[in-house]
């Protein structure tokens, strides 16, 4: 090894402040996690029904531009019933196991994986507390859960848009949908992300981690379905996490009506959208500051 | 930074693990109370002596039950966060940020020390040059040795030029070359940017080469404390069998025999007769069978007393003096 003092040299300068230390390892994290060629299978795999209706847009639009117009809005009605009907797609019961899988699987080693590797030792020796940490870890984890609701959901609203002279729905209209969709985006990355983050500082094995979450997740469903045969009540879908996330994105769409393809409102849900999102926040909230906790009795060595 | 400033202070500081009333409770330090001065300093102790322990707590990784401390100046229970700012910590232990490259991980780490970003980079790649890692920058940390990640550590304690620098056990791991590049690189930075360090360690010839003053604790309480070369000093006149290290040119095995006629015990190990002593008189014993036996004295020295005496010698005091004031046992 050499030993020199040419590359030594003192620092003098001014130092950064609080958040910047808190992104600084959000956005490392960020990389960390969201590296490699599996990662991109499983974005397109938990993509799928957005990249099928997309495709499906784009080809009716290069192929047949006559029908654009009746398939965008004539099947739907209104933007917002074909942006709520996108989303509820992905978070309908059949579905929602994408998002949940993609977003177990690439964040359940944010915290775990550096409790394997004794990483903290390094982090706290440093002039941060352990609640930045979990934070620059959170933001993380929403970070990476944005790209399976809040990115691809937006980029199909801006297809929408961008087909403006087919379809004469102008921008200003459509304000108000890029809102919804973004609250429910938020809604969904805030439960999602929070509850993996918990499952995350449990354990510092990763698969672990991401099977519990999944399970944690699944099994109120496969609960609700099971009771609800025995029990016709409809204040059990309050267990069920996806009528929990349908209802709150059927409540931040204001509610829309959805007659045309059914005959009948098919999205409505049977539970209170305001009661949803009271207990998908709750329990986010929970989560957060159960992962503080555990962070703060972990003992570093 | 002065050669006399004090960089910690450590008054009455004890840590208690577990329920304090409960009899299961295991106390770790015991009112301990110390200073250390600028310089190359250790902290030496036998296992569980609470070396591990009073780093943790100095870096406000663990709270302390009761008592008062400053790092540089800065109390550890108020300003935890100043002193994380000026103090680099190399941790014992494996530890690694899992799918970065060194250059990353030193990055980020000087990112969370507040170093803006084009500054932690740059620093970190010449920490890693710094630490002899130039080669194996953008190798994944999780591929590295043992001995690079110990290197890797020492570079993130360098990054974000710390005034103080707590090094825990910096040379286990290492092969004998890896060992004294090590010493090498830890005595320049010491010695040549001014910056101080704080030593844990248990390989004693490591601190002798390391660092000018050793503190000593056992069972979390101040054994001794000192310039390393009065310590040793002292040991060395303190000593009731001492060594007495002779070279001669002649019939050594006259010169042997004449040794155990006079009933001196003694031992030859390369050549070098180690005569152990307790009287004054030795040299001239010594002379006597020299002129008897027809040989020709070439050196004659006392052997000098090195830490691992010291250390020895300390630890055995204490133990005895803790037998002798509670002889029913404590906690």
């Amino acid at each position: 090894m050499s030993v020199f003092d040419k590359s030594y040299r003192r620092y003098k300068g001014e130092l950064k402040g609080r958040w910047f230390k808190i992104w600084s390892i959000a956005t490392t994290t960020f990389r960390v996690q969201f590296s490699g060629k599996k990662i991109i299978f499983l974005l397109i795999l938990c993509n799928l029904p957005m990249i099928a209706f997309t495709l499906m847009i784009v080809f009716t639009a290069i192929f047949f531009p006559q029908d654009l117009t009746e398939m965008l809005l004539g099947m739907f009605g209104t933007l917002d019933i074909a942006m709520y009907t996108v989303i509820n797609f992905t978070f309908n019961a059949g579905l929602i196991f994408l998002p949940i899988v993609f977003i177990s699987a690439l964040n359940s080693g944010t915290i775990a994986n550096d409790k394997k590797h004794n990483s903290l030792a390094l982090y706290m020796a440093k002039p941060i507390d352990r609640i930045d940490y979990v934070l620059g870890k959170t933001i993380s984890v929403y970070m990476i859960s944005s790209f399976v609701t809040l990115i691809p959901w937006l980029m199909f609203l801006v297809l929408y848009t961008l087909l403006a002279g087919s379809t004469q729905i102008q921008f200003l209209d459509t304000l108000w949908v890029y809102l919804s969709t973004t609250g429910s985006a938020l809604v969904v990355i805030l439960f999602l992300g929070s509850i993996v983050l918990l499952f995350s500082s449990f354990s510092n094995q990763s698969v672990l981690a991401g099977i519990l979450t999944i399970m944690i997740l699944f099994l109120p469903d496969i609960l609700v379905t099971t009771i609800s045969d025995v029990l016709d009540v409809s204040w059990i879908n309050y267990l069920s996490i996806s009528s929990l996330l349908t209802s709150a994105i059927y409540l931040v769409f204001g509610k829309p009506e959805f007659e045309s393809l059914f005959g009948s409102n098919f999205f409505e849900s049977d539970i209170s959208g305001g009661i949803s999102i009271v207990i998908l926040l709750a329990v986010a909230v929970i989560c957060i500051l159960f992962t503080i906790n555990n962070l703060y009795k972990e003992e570093i060595d | 930074m002065g050669s006399t400033q004090e960089v910690l202070f450590v008054d009455g500081i004890t840590k208690i693990f577990g329920n304090p009333k409960s009899e299961h409770s295991v106390l770790a330090l015991n009112e301990i109370s110390f200073s250390i001065n600028s310089g190359a300093n250790s902290i030496l102790g036998p296992n569980g002596a609470g070396k591990s322990t009073l780093l943790k707590v100095l870096l406000g990784y663990i709270g302390a039950t009761s008592g008062d401390a400053q790092v540089l100046g800065f109390d550890i229970f108020k300003e935890g966060k100043q002193i994380r700012e000026r103090v680099g910590y190399m941790p014992e232990h494996y530890t690694l940020i899992p799918g970065v490259n060194a250059v990353k991980q030193v990055s980020l780490l000087g990112k969370i020390a507040g170093l803006p970003k084009a500054e932690a980079m740059q620093r970190s790649h010449e920490t890693l040059q710094y630490v002899g890692l130039d080669e194996a920058r953008y190798r994944k940390v999780n591929e590295f040795s043992t001995g690079m990640l110990q290197r890797l550590k020492l570079a993130q304690a360098l990054v974000n030029d710390p005034e103080l620098i707590f090094l825990d056990e910096p040379t286990n791991g290492l092969d004998p070359k890896g060992r004294i590049d090590m010493i090498a690189l830890i005595r320049e930075i010491s010695k040549d940017h001014g910056i101080d360090i704080i030593v844990s360690s248990h390989l004693l010839p490591d601190i002798e080469a390391m660092c000018d003053y050793a503190t000593i604790i056992n069972r979390g309480e101040l054994v001794t404390q000192g310039r390393i070369s009065e310590l040793t000093g002292q040991e060395s006149l303190s000593q009731d069998q001492k060594v007495m290290n002779v070279r001669i040119k002649g019939n050594l095995e006259e010169f042997l025999i004449g040794l155990k006629e006079i009933g001196l015990q003694f031992r030859v190990e390369d050549k070098i007769v180690k005569v152990d002593f307790s009287d004054e008189l030795i040299s001239q014993k010594i002379i006597e069978i020299a002129y008897k036996t027809g040989v020709q004295i070439r050196t004659m020295t006392p052997r000098k007393a090195i830490l691992e005496d010291v250390f020895v010698h300390r630890i055995e005091d204490d133990v005895e003096n803790s037998n002798v004031s509670k002889p029913s046992g404590g906690k």
